[in-house]
């Protein structure tokens, strides 16, 4: 970056640039379901928006405070179960149900973190991958008459009411889903620069170092997984909004705690890394599920999960998004600016 | 009233008593030196000042409040800064955003912590490594953001963990004019030092420990004729 800011003296500055690029790339996004009412093509971009939402809620913890959680279905879960029943049982507003899912759902992760943020590496993540297998089972088995256990429970009402969350048409999904990401890059890049930004990156750099900094590491840590765990309850309530169906394989199963894991790995760190990795990744995972079907080859999406990562891993351990920018997004920006200075 | 006030600590892990009953003062504008052999607890020392360990018994006074047991980042935070010796410095941030992570440990306001974090670089001459990734520095220059780091949490006692170590003759000389800058700031300073030359220079008063106890203690001169400390370094037959 350094490089191109000394490179241009005047004129349009790359910052300008990054927004002007990103302003055209929302307005295109906002188009599509003006050009298209095709369900098909909508449902798969709801979807990457939704993915890019939970990956980068997972991010918080799981990237910039380097704590790699495989238990982020239970705050899914949370979040969904906690609408999905408040609005069957008393009619509770799903708008509503969201917000104390998600407060659940930070409540959680907060006291999970007490014992778990004491453990370092390996043993944090099996910890939190078994607290999640628990949580499941508690919900199949135990608690299964709250629940609907394995079948689940459908409860769509049929006609379009904002006031429920339910939309008979794909589009107010499309534009929810599509706000709730920007509003969360935004405020992820606000965060970036922000005290609780720069600690959350040193504690992922170095515990020891940040403590002798005078960063309480336990208390960062348990606020990272706050915000986590209540944007991930949110991405679990648009979730099942818009199945209009929730089941406890489905919201608390091992593969939605692995799913934000692959996609931030996939696209990189930093704010566009998830996103990035939520718009590979899921299309082709919807264009497979779609094209073959969830019985003739139900599975297969899971063996292209693992040929994707062993090739990120092997070929470009820091995600997509590193050699993307510097093949081609910083070559871009130089160019774009050295136009505008020529005009 | 010392600044720091180490009052008959001991430290064991499992059978190895690793600090016996050590105590141990530090007066405000002192550089002190703590030296002794492989293995003597000078580093089990500082973590035990810093918090990073909690003495089994005993206890540590800083400017006359008792911080045993508290946490490394409270410690910091009433003014006691220290650099590791296995040093760690942000290697994925650039030179700014590290002194800016400490600078941050007195303000709440990013634009606060940037104006002290530019102060403090350009102090210490590492100007033309601000934008630089720490991963690409030397080992001396990333001695230097370790120590501005800590200095950016505006201590009153810096612990120096051997920051002379493994650096050449000229990056020593500059090391031990960096020691006598902190301390006319106004910075009491602890090192823990191997390089004879560096720590023998500069410090005022010099603490031996040997086996995980206090064995001597005084000027450099003094120190240097004690026979408990030949015999420490160098064997009975030389004392």
């Amino acid at each position: 970056m350094k490089i191109i800011k000394e490179y241009i003296t005047g004129g349009l500055k790359p910052k300008s640039i990054n927004l002007y690029l990103f302003a055209a790339f929302i307005t295109i996004l906002s188009l599509i379901p003006v050009w298209t009412s095709d369900p098909t093509i909508l449902n798969v971009f709801i979807y990457t928006f939704l993915f890019a939402f939970y990956a980068a809620s997972w991010s918080i913890l799981g990237k910039y405070a380097g704590q790699i959680s495989i238990g982020h279905s239970v705050y899914f879960g949370l979040g969904a179960y906690t609408t999905v029943l408040l609005y069957v049982h008393y009619n509770v507003s799903p708008w509503l149900g969201m917000f104390v899912g998600g407060l659940l759902a930070a409540m959680v992760a907060m006291l999970l973190g007490l014992p778990c943020f004491r453990l370092r590496g390996l043993f944090y993540i099996f910890a939190t991958l078994a607290f999640a297998e628990v949580v499941r089972i508690i919900f199949l088995h135990p608690l299964r008459d709250l629940s609907g256990g394995a079948e689940g429970i459908p409860f769509t009402i049929g006609y379009t009411s904002p006031y429920y969350f339910q939309f008979v048409e794909k589009w107010p999904y499309y534009y929810i889903a599509l706000t709730m990401m920007i509003l969360l890059i935004a405020g992820l890049q606000k965060m970036e620069k922000s005290r609780l930004g720069y600690y959350l990156k040193a504690i992922c750099e170095d515990e020891d170092a940040a403590e002798a900094i005078g960063i309480n590491v336990l208390k960062y840590k348990l606020i990272a997984a706050g915000i986590s765990g209540f944007l991930t309850a949110i991405a679990g309530t648009f979730y099942v909004q818009f199945l209009c169906y929730i089941g406890v394989n489905d919201v608390f199963g091992i593969m939605r705690s692995i799913e934000p894991v692959i996609i931030s790995w996939v696209g990189g760190s930093g704010v566009f890394g998830p996103i990035l990795g939520s718009f590979i990744i899921t299309p082709i995972t919807e264009f497979l599920v779609l094209t073959l079907g969830m019985t003739t080859a139900y599975g297969l999406h899971m063996i292209l999960y693992g040929a994707i990562l062993i090739i990120i891993v092997l070929f470009m351990p820091e995600g997509v998004i590193k050699p993307l920018s510097q093949k081609f997004y910083i070559p871009l920006l130089k160019k774009l600016s050295e136009e505008y200075r020529r005009v | 009233m010392s600044l720091l006030e180490v009052n008959s600590v001991t430290k064991k892990f499992g059978g190895l008593v690793a600090i016996n009953d050590v105590s141990l003062n530090i007066d405000e504008g002192e550089i002190v030196g703590l030296i002794g052999p492989n293995g003597a607890g000078k580093t089990t020392m500082f973590n035990l000042i810093t918090g990073f360990y909690r003495p089994d018994s005993g206890s540590i006074k800083f400017m006359g409040e008792d911080i045993t047991g508290r946490k490394p980042s409270e410690i910091c935070k009433k003014g006691i800064a220290r650099t590791f010796q296995l040093i760690k410095p942000f290697l994925n941030m650039t030179v700014f955003d590290n002194i800016l992570c400490g600078a941050l440990c007195r303000t709440n306001s990013v634009d606060v912590a940037k104006k002290e974090a530019l102060k403090i670089i350009e102090w210490m001459g590492i100007d033309k490594k601000r934008n630089a990734l720490t991963r690409s520095l030397t080992l001396a220059e990333r001695k230097l953001v370790e120590v501005g780091r800590a200095l950016a949490t505006k201590p009153k006692l810096l612990l120096l963990d051997e920051v002379a170590a493994g650096l050449n003759p000229v990056e020593t000389e500059e090391t031990i004019k960096l020691i006598r800058k902190l301390r006319d700031t106004g910075i009491t300073l602890c090192l823990v030092e191997h390089v004879m030359k560096a720590v023998m220079t500069v410090s005022d008063r010099i603490i031996v420990l040997d086996h995980g106890s206090k064995i001597a203690e005084g000027t450099p001169k003094e120190v240097s004729q004690n026979t408990n400390v030949i015999e420490a370094y160098l064997g009975r037959s030389y004392a």
